[in-house]
């Protein structure tokens, strides 16, 4: 979809520490047999405790071991579109990450996480 | 991501659903000799499905709504031309949970709370440590783990499970290396091959088995396996056989990344192990205790979600687009037959001048050619309510034929979304899954339908 299309109903901004503000952030993360991952955001600069995320999907940069692992949590029937998918899967991370990274450069929203969150995707955060 | 609704994917789709609903309702319009107003809609509504299943402008599982909605419209309102009337219209809803369907839904608990507490993972480190290290040895470990597996999880999730103890190997093999390539196949293949072994193991199976119901023929889960698990040992054998010859090795040993110190089960992963062992033994010996099936299934749903050991997440993840295919082609067959639909295109073969072997030979033939190209469950849904209607032959051996084949025939990397994996990986092309796949399936094709024709 062209970058035009979806202005007005995206956002993207950078992740700060509440206490004192910094984006350099340490994601900690937590394992737990049965569980979902979960991410401990950290200040790198402070060390105060910035936010959990609950982990859904995992994209690395190397993409075929990624998709590996999304293989295993979906039920697939159709060789068609199991072979999109896979063929598909690191370069639509990849341009996404781009896309995101220049709505970032170019019109960061500056509320927070939350209120984004709670605003605009109604709660949800998948 | 997508936030328009007509783009270019979308506006396709809709392209593709016209032609098919403008094709099902040319056939709808052709006075076949000797089919009723009845069998006339339904060849249309059939023609649209077969339309929408080859070409997938969409997921599957709205085709299997699509059939209903029009199977309810054209046929089932009061008044309509079958004679319904009331909720008489309910027998193209309640295939959606038949209790083959019921069966498919505890299967695919079992795989998840398997999966989410890593059973799987650790029954294969557990076991793969044991191979050694001769390339065939390896091989066929891989293999016969894949298979095993691949019986109770499904097969995509078996083969990317796989795939990540392979591909570390792989990379490590010399470029010139042809064995890497055995490695890569051997995976989607065993994968494949497995599932034909129980019948939560591929939906094709459950399919074949509904049909089976519908046309008056119970099949058991015991019954399935007692079956199927010699055809997967000896498939497996064959598979591995082809694969060792076409690839041989150069090299004389392989060393699997498995350690052999697996951490141990905890306490919840253990009683989920005791619960899958409990249901199977309750599936295998429903003829002793009389309690059907589909309800035994049921007890892994209410053990794992009442004692939270699965959540909502896990709820969402089971499946459901898979039994809803289920349940639209068998909902298609109810109206095949309620109509009239399958006795007439069987009558318009002289299948009875074929003999028996003829007539499987045939139908192997087509399932194996259909779905090399399009989704084995739409291949069952497809086929099966035409075969199990011949007159000719038990309807249990041409059911069997056709749920094996279809999920025998590996030939290209759409044929499967195991193979589909296996070819993402960037260590084999098309030649090869082409290669091995067309000699793996005309051996399975062969195989499969002797055996059926000898065993019925």
């Amino acid at each position: 979809m062209h970058i035009n299309e979806r202005q007005g109903t995206e956002r993207a901004r950078l992740e700060r520490c509440p206490k004192c503000g910094a984006n350099e952030t340490k994601n900690n993360v937590y394992f737990r047999r049965g569980k979902k991952i979960r991410i401990y955001i950290e200040c790198a600069k402070c060390g105060e405790f910035v936010s959990r995320y609950t982990l859904s999907g995992y994209t690395s940069d190397k993409s075929y071991e990624s998709i590996l692992a999304r293989m295993r949590t979906i039920r697939l029937n159709s060789g068609k579109r199991t072979l999109d998918m896979v063929e598909g899967f690191g370069k639509d991370v990849r341009g996404e990450y781009e896309h995101v990274l220049e709505l970032i450069r170019t019109q960061e929203d500056n509320r927070k996480i939350e209120e984004i969150i709670e605003d605009d995707l109604d709660g949800r955060t998948d | 991501m997508s936030l328009t609704i007509f783009t270019r994917k979308n506006r396709k789709a809709i392209l593709i659903l016209a032609i098919a609903l403008v094709a099902g309702a040319a056939v709808s319009r052709i006075p076949f000799e000797g089919l009723s107003e009845a069998g006339r809609l339904t060849f249309g509504i059939f023609t649209m499905a077969a339309i929408l299943w080859v070409l997938e402008p969409f997921s599957l599982y709205v085709t299997s709504f699509i059939i209903v909605i029009l199977a309810v419209i054209l046929l089932g309102r009061s008044g309509g031309p079958l004679g319904l009337t009331g909720s008489g219209y309910m027998i193209f809803l309640n295939p959606f949970f038949s209790s083959v369907v019921v069966l498919l839904l505890g299967g695919f608990v079992m795989a998840q709370a398997v999966k989410r507490y890593g059973i799987d993972t650790w029954l294969s480190r557990k076991l793969l440590h044991r191979v050694g290290s001769k390339p065939g040895a390896v091989l066929l470990g891989m293999m016969v783990m894949c298979a095993f597996l691949s019986m109770w999880i499904s097969n995509t999730a078996t083969t990317a499970l796989m795939m990540a103890v392979a591909i570390p190997v792989a990379n490590t093999l010399p470029g010139n290396e042809p064995f890497r390539k055995a490695m890569i196949l051997g995976i989607p293949f065993a994968s494949n091959i497995g599932g034909i072994g129980t019948p939560i193991g591929s939906p094709p199976n459950a399919i074949a088995m509904g049909f089976l119901e519908q046309a008056g023929h119970e099949m058991t889960f015991l019954g399935w396996m007692t079956i199927g698990i010699p055809i997967v040992v000896v498939l497996i054998l064959v598979c591995w056989l082809v694969l060792y010859t076409l690839f041989r090795p150069k090299i004389d040993t392989i060393e699997l990344d498995v350690s052999e110190e697996t951490e141990s089960l905890d306490n919840r992963s253990k009683f989920i192990l005791v619960v899958f062992l409990l249901v199977v033994g309750l599936w295998l010996t429903s003829s002793l205790h009389g309690i059907p099936s589909s309800i035994v299934a049921l007890i892994p749903f209410v053990i794992f979600f009442g004692l939270r050991l699965l959540d909502d997440d896990d709820l969402r993840e089971l499946g459901w687009g898979i039994l809803f295919i289920v349940g639209g082609g068998m909902s298609l067959g109810v109206a095949m037959r309620e109509s009239g639909l399958s006795e007439w295109m069987v009558s318009q073969i002289d299948f009875a001048a074929m003999g028996t072997l003829g007539i499987l030979f045939l139908f192997a033939a087509v399932a194996a050619i259909m779905t090399t190209f399009i989704s084995n469950s739409a291949t069952a849904n497809l086929l099966l309510p035409i075969v199990v209607g011949i007159a000719a032959i038990s309807p249990v051996s041409s059911a069997l034929v056709v749920a094996i084949v279809s999920s025998a025939a590996m030939i290209l990397p759409v044929s499967t979304p195991p193979n589909a994996i296996a070819y993402g990986s960037g260590h084999i092309e098309v030649r090869d899954m082409a290669k091995s796949g067309t000699l793996i399936t005309a051996l399975s094709l062969v195989f499969v339908t002797l055996v059926i024709y000898f065993l019925f």
